[in-house]
């Protein structure tokens, strides 16, 4: 397929998954704070750290921690590329672009989930019913990669679409947790009451509440919870299951192009495989967390430079590729 | 029928004339067309001088855009040579028509538009420089914030062919490439919807970024189509239309089945002397113009309107064109509840391959403002679905 509509195909379901995600945690840190004494800076200014937005943010609202700016920020500000509305604003440029490739109930769900943030309705939520238009938004998020996976043929495009879902996932799990790694006792169980709190906002915001309390008994440990959210193969926002599933549309996507776009992709990915695989049953917590997820977080993002690289804005390559045929035909 | 026959002429003409003038000017030497006229407009590319298309086709798609004259015969208003739009609404129009009115098809006799998109594609591969088998055809847009975009999109779907944007594409040893996932691949046949000042930035306008560098070199070099073919802007600019027809006996030697409008330059002082006498009774229209702007309708426009245009006439008459007032015909359009009389013109699309063929149908546009002549879709106007019917059994 034309390497600008695989792009297209890829940060649609990127940002797609963004907005989600960032909805589902606006509306746990919600939910969460009135249950603990907290004051706004430590309550809020996590979420700004996880959008990577610190200096923009500090740069336009200096020290204001106040948390109706924070959301207001991470919800609706133009200016901040990761806000709900700025990434359902590129989901939406991106399903027009390939709109012939996008299935017709994707589109729609875009496009209407765009018109109600833009509109009156969306607006409306936000001031009467914020918990419900947090929830709004991530339903829509699910919906779509619901139907991405119910409506559109199971080829080049598909699975370019879910190498850019799982890739952002990966990533903002990790992310996620790195905000929250400092709160986290070296041993034994999590007993501070606001810890736990957080604790229990970190496994919701990842979907992973429910999944948890099957898989484990008790008062959590702080190596429970870091072990299950990344190498948990069966969770599907953990690292480990995200980064499978990208291999997986990675090895999926190779399979119909040429053996030379790709490679260096693959060889990225592979070495975080392993990366993970060898650390998998050694929970680490601590600095060496914090460590080991700055890591993780920049080499997902590598990787997806990498992918950008090789199969989207390609032409250095690609006149390579010519070149090296060329002369190859020379020699015969 | 005679339109048919009529339009396949002008464009085999205007064909030729582009032939002739990206050539050996054999028709200004002779000096059956003024020099002036095709020169000094900013339709001719000079950088395209001794580069010949495949099978000489300049125009592969053409969009003549006709009226129905006081006694009843068609007459040609205006050619759109370059990159005539409007196709998908036909065939929009006519699924439309068809859902609403399946009785009246299965009695009507009506010929089918809906097989434009492959006699498209037909046309397209048989100026291919490889064989139809082996060659690649893409639709070239500007990209989706182009007002044409949905009918970019529409064909290349309906030919089964890829919609790509400029910078999709790139030029390797005089070779046009499209980048895949699977690596480059060569395409032979662009079915570009973009302006010939954009296609290049490296022949025309350097701060281009909706073209590909490179590609005029390729095209020189006769590796790939570009249809249509740049350059033909020189052939559909008004300064040109007036002399049509002689291009039809020149190169032809037959007379023009069609009629045209009665066109006065302003470039020759006598007939601008006349114009500006007359202009209450004008249509004044801009020679690069086009969309129904840059114009004058004397009839309508206020004192002070037509002594500023008069004045522009009088600064450089070499820009402006005349017509004498042209009724346009009305057709009865559903307005608010009640069917009431609308002015139309009508947009036939001929396709020239290897021969060429007149879509039976076309694009009717309708001013859907009462008393109004804009048809123009950019500034309000509508769109019919037009019938041509089967010819009866004798």
């Amino acid at each position: 397929m034309i390497s600008r509509v695989a792009g297209n195909c890829f940060w649609l379901n990127r940002y797609m998954e963004r907005a989600g995600s960032m909805a589902r945690l606006l509306r746990v840190n919600r939910a969460f704070v009135p249950g603990v004494e907290l004051p706004d800076l430590h309550r809020w200014h996590p979420l700004v750290v996880v959008a990577g937005e610190e200096e923009r943010y500090r740069r336009h609202f200096g020290e204001d921690e106040n948390g109706e700016t924070v959301q207001e920020y991470l919800t609706w500000d133009r200016r901040n590329s990761t806000s709900v509305v700025e990434s359902v604003r590129w989901a939406r440029e991106n399903a027009r672009t390939a709109r012939e490739i996008v299935s017709s109930e994707m589109w729609e769900t875009v496009n209407s989930l765009w018109h109600w943030l833009q509109g009156g309705p969306g607006r409306r939520l936000y001031r009467s019913d914020r918990d419900h238009f947090y929830q709004h938004i991530r339903q829509m998020g699910e919906l779509f990669h619901g139907q991405a996976d119910e409506t559109m043929l199971s080829g080049e495009p598909l699975a370019f679409m879910r190498l850019g879902r799982y890739l952002e996932r990966a990533g903002q799990t990790a992310r996620l947790m790195d905000v929250h790694y400092h709160t986290f006792p070296e041993e034994g169980a999590i007993d501070d009451p606001i810890r736990l709190a957080q604790w229990w906002a970190l496994l919701a915001s990842c979907s992973a509440t429910e999944p948890f309390q099957k898989r484990s008994f008790g008062t959590p440990t702080a190596r429970e919870v870091v072990s299950f959210l990344l190498f948990e193969p069966d969770l599907p926002r953990s690292v480990s299951h995200c980064l499978r599933a990208g291999r997986h549309s990675l090895v999926q996507v190779r399979g119909y192009g040429s053996n030379r776009i790709g490679m260096v992709s693959t060889a990225l990915l592979e070495a975080l495989l392993s990366h993970v695989a060898l650390r998998e049953g050694h929970p680490i917590i601590g600095n060496e967390l914090h460590d080991e997820l700055t890591y993780l977080v920049d080499s997902v993002a590598d990787l997806c430079t990498s992918i950008e690289q090789e199969f989207f804005q390609s032409t250095e390559l690609q006149t390579q590729i010519l070149v090296e045929e060329s002369s190859a035909a020379a020699q015969q | 029928m005679a339109e048919e026959q009529g339009l396949i002429q002008r464009v085999t003409a205007l064909n030729l004339f582009l032939s002739d003038l990206y050539d050996g000017q054999r028709i200004v030497k002779e000096g059956r067309i003024p020099e002036a006229m095709v020169f000094g407009t900013t339709g001719y590319l000079k950088e395209l001088r001794g580069i010949r298309p495949r099978e000489g086709v300049y125009v592969n798609i053409a969009g003549i855009d006709l009226i129905r004259g006081a006694n009843g015969d068609f007459l040609v208003l205006e050619d759109n040579l370059r990159t005539p739009s409007g196709v998908s609404y036909v065939l929009e129009n006519r699924g439309v028509m068809k859902r609403v009115f399946p009785g009246v098809f299965r009695r009507s006799r009506v010929r089918t538009v809906e097989s434009y998109p492959a006699r498209l594609g037909d046309a397209l591969i048989s100026v291919s420089p490889l064989p139809p088998g082996e060659s690649r055809v893409v639709v070239l847009t500007p990209g989706p914030y182009n007002s044409a975009y949905f009918e970019h999109s529409f064909l290349a779907r309906q030919m089964g062919c890829d919609l790509v944007q400029g910078s999709d594409l790139f030029v390797h040893d005089d070779h046009v490439y499209v980048k895949t996932t699977a690596g480059p691949q060569r395409v032979d046949v662009i079915y570009r919807r973009i302006d010939d000042d954009f296609l290049d930035p490296t022949v025309f306008r350097e701060e281009s970024a909706l073209g590909v560098p490179g590609l005029i070199g390729a095209y020189a070099a006769g590796n790939v189509t570009l249809a249509n073919a740049p350059g033909n802007g020189v052939a559909d600019n008004k300064a040109v239309y007036p002399f049509v027809p002689e291009m039809i006996r020149f190169y032809l030697s037959e007379e023009p089945i069609l009629g045209q409008v009665e066109t006065y330059i302003c470039a020759s002082p006598t007939e601008c002397q006349h114009v500006l006498e007359n202009l209450k009774h004008m249509v004044v229209k801009a020679v690069d113009g086009s969309g129904g702007y840059g114009m004058l309708f004397g009839p309508r426009a206020s004192q002070s309107e037509t002594e500023r245009f008069a004045e522009k006439i009088r600064e450089t008459p070499e820009g402006y064109i005349a017509q004498p007032v042209v009724e346009l015909s009305t057709c009865p359009t559903w307005v608010e509840g009640e069917a009431a009389p609308r002015r139309v013109d009508l947009r036939p699309f001929v396709l020239t391959g290897k021969k060429s063929w007149v879509l039976p149908g076309g694009l009717t546009r309708v001013a859907l403002n009462a008393g109004s002549y804009v048809v123009n879709s950019s500034q309000g106007g509508g769109s019919k679905d037009t019938w041509v019917l089967e010819a009866p059994e004798a």
